[in-house]
């Protein structure tokens, strides 16, 4: 059953990636990436926090996007934009809009909460990766960028 | 070397990354990268962007400043031009080609088409279609949610004609979705309204703007990144709106 929610992803994914005029082998990288994050959503289940399956799958989406981005050199939003897309909190936000018209208003409240948490997450997770890969390439880099910047400073 | 010429180029390079939908500091640093690599007297260079609005500005060797601010109106979302963008600034980061091919190449790649429109509305169907039996629909939900999808990518169209702002446009969206799939509920060919309206729903979702806001926080462009946040968070309203009204007038 997962698989074939995974390849249901997949399909969903190459189709969305039209609408935002992603073309050529990227297609199926960008796919490859929605059906991954959904995958790790799926996997996840035991841990019984939608939050927490919904920050694990963003973190694992970030990490492919970023790492794809520096392998074949193309800005890793093409990828993230895309892989998060299985993960947007849309039936959630259907059950909020539902709950308000029903006027059951406690319900209502907890579920914007929710709505709003998994956002969070989803955005958390993205914090987190990318804000490691810029450290590591800081770290990486830092032998070429100290000799420019003292030969800058020694001018003034 | 014209001054003047570079300022309005590489402004053009900030204004078609920012209008296409790069986050703030791929701009910033686009633009000063290409801007050092033309001239390395250049002092004082600042670029500022928000995701309505780009200025650049930089001082010469003889004391001129030089300033120029576009208003970025209308946005879009167009991966592509952006990878070639970034593909450009590359290039001309190491290899300093003359200003004129790289205006050249500018309009080149404005000028690259979309996907056809035949094409957009099969693929926003099938997202529909696909997303509806993700949701527990069935056969028949799937092709109420392939018609709407469709149908949504004309709308979106016809709007975009009477200069419709987008959250406007996109409440109308939700209530035509809405309404549509309750209508096909009512009469008895879909088997439940909801896994339709979720399904369509992820054709409007500010998937995007939520994910800009993050990578934006983390560059510490904090007002772009608020920006964008409101942004999702108005967007996600509307949609909720928009298929509210159709789901508390028919039901």
């Amino acid at each position: 059953m997962i698989f074939v929610k995974c390849l249901i992803i997949f399909i969903a994914c190459m189709a969305i990636s039209v609408h935002y005029n992603v073309k050529g082998n990227l297609v199926l990288f960008v796919a490859i990436g929605g059906a991954m994050t959904f995958f790790t959503y799926e996997i996840s289940s035991p841990l019984q926090s939608v939050i927490l399956q919904n920050f694990l799958a963003s973190v694992i989406a970030s990490i492919y996007s970023e790492s794809l981005a520096r392998i074949i050199k193309v800005p890793a939003t093409t990828f993230l934009i895309i892989s998060i897309i299985p993960l947007v909190p849309g039936s959630n936000l259907y059950r909020s809009m539902e709950l308000c018209i029903n006027k059951e208003i406690a319900k209502f409240a907890s579920s914007t909460l929710e709505t709003l948490g998994i956002a969070g997450a989803i955005a958390l997770g993205i914090l987190l990766v990318s804000s490691l890969f810029r450290f590591a390439y800081v770290i990486i880099h830092i032998k070429p960028h100290l000799p420019h910047y003292n030969r800058n400073n020694q001018g003034n | 070397m014209n001054y003047n010429t570079l300022l309005l180029t590489t402004t053009e390079i900030g204004f078609q990354l920012l209008k296409n939908g790069a986050e703030t500091y791929r701009v910033e640093d686009s633009v000063t990268h290409v801007l050092n690599a033309y001239s390395s007297k250049l002092t004082d260079i600042n670029v500022f962007a928000i995701p309505t609005c780009l200025i650049v500005s930089f001082t010469t060797p003889d004391g001129r400043t030089y300033t120029k601010q576009k208003r970025v109106l209308n946005r879009l979302q167009n991966i592509d031009r952006i990878i070639q963008i970034n593909a450009l600034c590359r290039y001309v980061s190491a290899n300093v080609p003359s200003l004129i091919y790289l205006d050249r190449e500018l309009r080149r790649i404005e000028n690259l088409g979309r996907y056809s429109p035949k094409m957009e509305i099969l693929a926003n169907s099938i997202c529909a279609c696909v997303f509806s039996v993700f949701y527990g629909g069935n056969v028949r939900d799937a092709l109420t949610g392939f018609l709407i999808g469709g149908l949504l990518r004309f709308n979106t169209t016809l709007l975009k004609k009477f200069h419709m702002n987008s959250f406007t446009t996109i409440m109308f969206n939700s209530f035509i979705i809405a309404a549509l799939a309750i209508f096909s509920y009512k009469i008895g060919f879909a088997a439940r309204y909801d896994s339709i309206i979720i399904g369509c729903y992820m054709l409007l979702v500010p998937g995007v703007a939520l994910t800009n806001a993050a990578r934006d926080f983390i560059a510490g462009d904090v007002l772009s990144g608020t920006i964008r946040f409101v942004e999702a968070i108005l967007v996600a309203t509307s949609i909720a709106l928009g298929s509210g009204l159709a789901v508390a007038l028919l039901r």
